[in-house]
């Protein structure tokens, strides 16, 4: 009996085959099959097997990978990988001596047990081999799949029989090919995730994550991440925990019994993995897209399933000060942990401030922003100056603003003075000086409270009076009149789109189309047309 | 005595009363009727008052006020037993005796007044009705012997007999000697003799009769014909007769030889029936005729205004309305209220200085619009110099050999295009004196005649069917050049004036559709030149003049459609791209058409939001964009031009344009508004390329060509110094138009304060440039720091000023009278329903009480009835004891006697 050699063999070599070669070879591989399966004899079939199945041909390794599977199910079916004794781990001189002290049917298992290995080795090398035939990737990876079911119900031990024991081996193949450094493994990933559905899977591929990170991170640190982490969030990012011990009852292999208190049926332990998978990802030095994405998952995938949500705070902080989209996307988190966490942020509000940028009407956050920062500003316990601050502020970044934010941030601002009557000398001055020889309120001030809104007016309301858009006009005409008793509904200008603005006028009944009364010259030749100077038109 | 018999016989008559409704209310009605109405005496103790616990004055007293529960008591038990109680007691007879004489029931007639009127009654009864008119019974009045009466029936006896026979009656004869066995007429004896003796059986009379009566009815309709047929034969006789009686007479009227009318006769007959000629207003002097026109513009200008400030017609009467109290006296007439409407413009806009504003603009309109005025009227001098022009032409053709000139020249083509270019101008200044004509008069004559000209020097069909859709059109227009096809829709539009057909409108709606349709696609294409873009753009002009709201719709749905691509463009890429050719020129074309300045348009807002959008989106990827974009910030100048309205994403990106020619620092975050970004691959799209100062210095600044600059294909290189300086030029003048016009904005400072920072920090290398460039530069600089002088004027609302109470003039009714009780509205159904109800409540009341009273009163009669049974039957009872106590004496004192006798 020989151990599969590492070098492919003849047949099966890197180049191009024909189709009758190949026809051949697939031949060989179910004759193999056959001869393994029908007798002890021809046990080297499967080294065989193990050769073809290294094959660069996608036809030829799925044909292999199919017999393999086959041949192993029907071992486990019979538990013949099943022995006694632990499988040696020495080397491969002290293994021949055990061998030779082994009964023969033990030294059959023990080797059938070694070409086990090699076989689930050959898969996961499969996984990530063939990038351009995904077929063949998802094959290798259900099989491997289906193996650890089989190993799990038949384990290669004796004693695993009674207690709860998960077959890790498969997983550790797996999980280190998904999260690759160089392939992109996203489509294998989605395939993966309906494994990720199972207790058991989920839990021992967190452990794997967790094991993998940190070995890379402890290989070197000046390696381009960017797949990796690509990967690894789109692992985890499909990762759905149970909210409640009781609903951990979908295994794939062999469920614990209930007197058996494996770790894995308590929640407190699943959350513990997620939380080292999730922390230890957040460690890497994540490329922007993702890291925006993990942002707009965190508070709604990731917060509720740690352990210590509070461990996110160092994340998040570094996030908010790093400013841009990420401030505004890890000023979700961090919402979460002051409001629920009792997490005590110094100058949450002039960071906040700060946040208020002309960019902010643009950027394709604009509506979760808003959410959050008409939440942050709900409280009427704020100090006057404070508001005054955000409410001039955003009024003259209003000055800059698009009609489908203007039809957002109009109301916004008003809403703020409704919340606090005090702010409202800004649109209504009654003492102090009637004219100012200019505008009071420092635009480069970054702290709210020496930016001097309070002796301000919110001009440019009145300014956006005669905004081109009159939706956006009569909204601003707030000023001019008392604030309502209500505040107005934000909530629903939050997405607006040009679109829907459109919408409005265009699915009104059309009643009249006033027409220019002046006859054109032309389509350019009108006598006050600024036209002429800049363009001429043949 | 025996007239007594008589009187019984007559009036007394015994009646079979089955109890049936009516004879009950008969006499009960009667009872009624006869009811004495002596006078109560009023007893003070019967009287029962009501006693009212409020007197109100003027108020009606009640009648129920008091009553005489006593006296009304007794009324009723007694009609109770007049009418009940008879009833009741004759209740198990089914016949009743009624003495019907007369006076019999009245007891206050004496017998003998009774008698005499018996009598005066007898002798009324002798005089029919009819005889009340004879004046004299006997005599009959005659007309030579017949009876008047019977002439006046006026009837043709011997029509009237036919119908009447017909029916089946049977002759007078038969019937007097058959009906009721002949016993009227007594049979002579010597008919019974001539004729058989023996009597005839039941069945062969009546097949005599019926044989005697065909047989008669034959002779009557044999004897009609023979009546006809004289008559026509002598009617035919009469023709022929006659016309040997007047053919003498005819001959002679026949026009024979009337005399031949000559040209005098026919002059004065014309004369005679011409139309005379109806007094006409007197013609305008041309003063009078620009004061019109200039009424009409300021009328349109007037409206434009209310339109840009977003006030409706409706809206406005509102406020007019409720901007005060409008008394008694206002005549409605509108006279105070210009003032009123004022105010509350002011009021709206929180500002005296815009009425200022108002008026200044209004007068700058108007002092424009003078000046267009004398403009307008040398160019219509210009073009009857044109037509004059135009007439010799015409009558040139005439001549062959001008003809066989035409087609020389035809051959060869570069005169040819000479030729149309100089027919387009021509005809272009033609459509607008056109234009000028029809808007005072519209005359289809005129351009008839035109096109007639026209037509003679081209080949072209004279009418054209109306497209029916794209297709359609572009297989008439297709192939032909730009001038033919310009002078086809002129055609169709002619063919198809609305005044011409009933359908003619709906038919150039869908011309006008495909126009808008063509327009974008000719501007796509890279030939078209910008004098049939005009020419279009004229057409499509007048056609929306004629049907502004279809104009506006497929506008609308055209923008709204682009707009929709260009969303969608916009998710694929993740970044905005600038919209091809067709869709900035549609832009443009909605500014021709529509009134940008309005406040609230169907059009133009989506429009506006559009280009908003794009500007928004669309970061600068190459000079194209630039191009593009500054057409676009041109355009939005165009559109605000009038209402001054400020547009955010305008001077954002015209910011943005000027970071693109700004020298970078390094590591200086320059805060530019997306989609322009501090970082990047773009950001030196305008900086000048050459390094030599004075080859940049003298590079001439020329305006651009629209169509090559914005178009697709990249027919031209632009990325050149010389398109960066005309660029930079056109963004400084742009922003300085833009200053220009929100100079009277509160926040005109903050607007322009990173421009003005750039500006000063001079981040543009501007000594690079040419010097008009740099004197830009200054004049903009100087422009937007003069902006800063203005003082802010804190914010302060509108005082409230208290609400007026609401007054109400008095109610004044017509015809008022104190003290008649006004009269409700009878005729209305509510009214009258509920009258209705309420009668029906009462009478329902009522009737119950009366029903419960009767059974009351028939218990008691019962009740009476068998008391007295009993006391009867008691007596009776009674009396026998006393009878058999007496024979029981009687007896027992015979029996003592006997034993005392014995």
């Amino acid at each position: 009996m020989a151990a599969p050699k590492e070098e492919r063999s003849q047949h099966v070599g890197s180049q191009k085959m024909t189709k009758d070669q190949r026809k051949a070879v697939i031949n060989d591989i179910k004759e193999h099959e056959k001869l393994f399966l029908e007798s002890r004899g021809h046990s080297n079939s499967l080294v065989e097997l193990l050769e073809i199945v290294q094959s660069d041909d996608k036809s030829i390794t799925a044909a292999a990978v199919k017999s393999l599977h086959k041949i192993f199910s029907h071992l486990f079916s019979k538990d013949a990988l099943t022995s006694a004794k632990a499988k040696p781990t020495s080397k491969k001189g002290d293994s021949e001596r055990e061998d030779a002290s082994m009964k023969p049917e033990d030294q059959y298992k023990a080797w059938l047990q070694d070409r086990y290995h090699d076989c689930l080795r050959c898969l996961a090398r499969g996984m990530e081999n063939f990038s351009e035939a995904p077929a063949v990737q998802e094959l290798c990876l259900c099989s491997l799949m289906k193996l650890l079911q089989a190993e799990s119900n038949h384990p290669l031990r004796t004693k695993e029989l009674q207690g709860y024991v998960f077959p890790v081996s498969v997983l550790s193949h797996v999980v280190p090919k998904l999260l690759s450094k160089d392939l992109d493994m996203k489509d294998l990933i989605s395939r993966f995730q309906e494994y990720l559905e199972y207790d058991d899977i989920r839990f021992h591929v967190l452990i794997q994550v967790r094991l993998q990170l940190a070995k890379v991170a402890k290989e070197d640190a000046k390696q381009d991440l960017a797949t990796l982490c690509n990967n690894t969030f789109a692992l985890l990012e499909h990762v759905t925990m149970p909210t409640a011990e009781e609903d951990i009852n979908n295994f794939m292999c062999r469920a614990p019994q209930d007197d058996d208190e494996a770790k894995i049926m308590s929640l407190k332990e699943h959350r513990r993995h997620f939380s080292d998978a999730w922390l230890i990802f957040l460690g890497l030095t994540l490329p922007p897209a993702i890291y925006k994405k993990t942002l707009v998952i965190l508070h709604e995938a990731v917060m509720p399933h740690l352990t210590n949500p509070l461990l996110l705070t160092d994340f998040l902080t570094i996030s908010y000060s790093i400013g841009g989209a990420i401030s505004l996307l890890a000023l979700n988190g961090l919402f979460i942990l002051i409001t629920k966490h009792n997490l005590e942020y110094p100058e949450f509000y002039k960071k906040l401030y700060a946040l208020f940028e002309p960019s902010i009407f643009h950027v394709k956050y604009r509506a979760r922003f808003f959410h959050l920062a008409n939440l942050f500003l709900s409280s009427t316990y704020l100090p006057a100056y404070l508001v005054a601050a955000f409410a001039k502020r955003l009024s003259r970044l209003a000055l800059t603003a698009p009609p489908t934010a203007l039809t957002l941030v109009i109301p916004f601002v008003g809403n703020l003075l409704h919340r606090h009557p005090s702010c409202q000398v800004m649109v209504h001055k009654t003492n102090g000086p009637s004219e100012l020889e200019d505008d009071p309120y420092i635009m480069a001030e970054t702290d709210p409270a020496k930016c001097r809104a309070m002796d301000s007016s919110l001009w440019e309301m009145q300014t956006l009076k005669s905004h081109y858009h009159p939706g956006v006009a009569t909204a601003a005409a707030w000023i001019d009149r008392p604030l309502p008793k209500e505040e107005w509904d934000v909530s629903e200008y939050l997405e607006l789109s040009t679109a829907e603005m459109i919408g409005w006028v265009a699915n009104k009944k059309m009643r009249t189309a006033p027409i220019e009364f002046e006859p054109p010259k032309g389509l350019f030749g009108e006598k006050d047309d600024t036209f002429a100077e800049f363009w001429t038109y043949d | 005595m025996q007239y007594k018999r008589v009187e019984s016989c007559q009036y007394c008559s015994i009646h079979i009363m089955a109890k049936s409704k009516k004879n009950k209310r008969n006499l009960s009605d009667k009872i009624r009727r006869n009811r004495t109405t002596q006078e109560v005496k009023n007893n003070p103790f019967e009287i029962r008052i009501n006693r009212q616990k409020q007197h109100i004055l003027g108020k009606k007293i009640s009648k129920h006020s008091k009553g005489l529960p006593g006296v009304s008591r007794s009324k009723a038990i007694k009609k109770r037993k007049d009418t009940l109680l008879k009833e009741y007691q004759q209740r198990h007879k089914s016949n009743k005796f009624i003495d019907k004489r007369f006076g019999e029931n009245d007891p206050t007639l004496s017998v003998e007044e009774k008698m005499m009127q018996r009598f005066a009654f007898e002798r009324q009864r002798g005089h029919s009705k009819e005889a009340i008119y004879q004046l004299n019974e006997e005599e009959e009045l005659t007309h030579y012997g017949q009876s008047l009466a019977d002439v006046e029936k006026f009837e043709d006896t011997q029509l009237a007999s036919d119908d009447e026979d017909e029916d089946g009656n049977l002759g007078a004869k038969y019937v007097a000697e058959e009906h009721f066995g002949g016993f009227l007429t007594k049979k002579k004896a010597g008919d019974t003799k001539e004729e058989d003796t023996k009597p005839k059986s039941r069945q062969e009379i009546l097949d005599e009769v019926i044989a005697n009566s065909k047989k008669d009815k034959y002779d009557r309709q044999h004897q009609k014909e023979d009546l006809v047929n004289l008559t026509e034969k002598l009617d035919k006789d009469w023709s022929a007769v006659s016309g040997l009686i007047f053919c003498s007479k005819r001959d002679k009227s026949t026009p024979k030889d009337r005399p031949k009318a000559d040209d005098y006769d026919i002059a004065v007959r014309e004369l005679m029936f011409d139309v005379k000629a109806k007094a006409t207003d007197r013609m305008k002097t041309p003063e009078e005729i620009a004061r019109d026109e200039k009424e009409r513009l300021d009328k349109l200008e007037q409206d434009r205004q209310r339109r840009m400030l977003g006030i409706t017609e409706g809206e406005e009467q509102e406020a007019r309305r409720r901007a005060g109290h409008q008394s008694a006296d206002d005549l409605n007439d509108g006279y105070a209220l210009d003032a009123i409407s004022k105010t509350t413009l002011s009021y709206k806009d929180g500002k005296a200085i815009n009425m200022d504003i108002f008026g200044a603009r209004i007068k700058k309109r108007q002092s424009r619009r003078s000046e267009n005025e004398d403009q307008d009227d040398d160019s219509i001098g210009d073009d009857e110099e044109d037509d004059g022009n135009e007439e010799d032409d015409s009558d040139g053709e005439g001549d062959n050999e001008e003809q066989e000139q035409d087609e020389d020249e035809d051959d060869d083509d570069d005169d040819e295009i000479e030729d149309n270019h100089s027919d387009l101008e021509s005809e272009n200044a033609e459509s607008e004196d056109e234009e000028e004509t029809s808007s005072r008069k519209p005359s289809i004559s005129k351009e008839m005649m035109q096109a007639i000209q026209k037509s003679a020097k081209e080949e072209l069909p004279y009418t054209f069917k109306a497209p029916e859709n794209y297709e359609e059109f572009m297989d008439v227009v297709g192939g032909q050049s730009h001038i033919n096809q310009l002078l086809i829709i002129e055609r169709i539009r002619t063919c198809h004036h609305p005044s011409l057909a009933e359908g003619n409108k709906d038919k150039l709606d869908t011309l006008l559709a495909i126009l808008f349709q063509y327009f974008g696609e000719v501007v796509n294409q890279d030939s078209v030149r910008m004098e049939f873009l005009d020419g279009l753009t004229k057409h499509i002009y007048e056609l929306t003049q004629q049907s502004s709201l279809h104009a506006g719709k497929c506008m609308q749905t055209l923008i709204v459609d682009r707009h929709q691509r260009f969303t969608e463009e916009t998710d694929r890429r993740g970044r905005g791209v600038f919209p091809s050719m067709d869709t900035l020129m549609y832009f443009r074309l909605v500014g021709v058409l529509f009134s940008t300045s309005d406040f609230r348009h169907s059009v133009v807002t989506p429009t506006m939001l559009f280009m908003g959008q794009i500007l928004s989106q669309c970061p600068v990827r190459t000079c194209r964009d630039v191009a593009s974009s500054l057409f676009l910030c041109n355009l939005f100048l165009k559109y605000v031009r009038l209402s001054k309205r400020y547009v955010p994403e305008v001077i954002s990106y015209l910011r943005g344009l000027m970071f693109l020619a700004m020298d970078k620092e390094l590591g200086h975050v320059y805060d530019v508004i997306p989609p322009f970004k501090p970082v990047g691959r773009h950001i030196d799209v305008l900086r000048l390329q050459s390094n030599s100062n004075t080859v940049t210095r003298n590079i001439k600044v020329k305006p651009q060509c629209i169509l090559e600059v914005l178009s697709q294909a990249e027919a031209r290189e632009l990325e050149t110094d010389e398109f960066r300086c005309w660029a930079l030029s056109t963004t400084l003048s742009l922003l300085s138009e833009f200053a220009k016009l929100y100079q009277g904005l509160t926040c005109a400072k903050e607007i322009f304060a990173p421009i003005r920072g750039w500006l000063e920090a001079e981040g543009i290398p501007i000594k690079r440039y040419p010097d008009n460039i740099q004197g830009l530069h200054e004049s903009l600089l100087k422009q937007v720091t003069s902006l800063s002088d203005q003082p802010k004027i804190c914010l302060q609302r509108e005082k409230k000023r208290p609400r007026p109470l609401q007054m109400f003039d008095p109610k004044i009714e017509e015809d008022y009278d104190p003290i008649r009780k006004k009269k409700k509205d009878v005729g209305s159904a509510k009214n009258e329903k509920q009258r209705l109800l309420h009668n029906y409540k009462r009478e329902m009341k009522g009737a119950i009480r009366e029903i419960r009273k009767d059974a009351q009163f028939l218990a008691r009669e019962k009740l009476n009835e068998q008391i007295e049974r009993d006391l009867e039957r008691k007596e009776k009872v009674k009396r026998i004891h006393q009878l058999l106590a007496g024979q029981e004496g009687d007896y027992q004192a015979t029996k003592r006697g006997r034993i005392n006798l014995k």
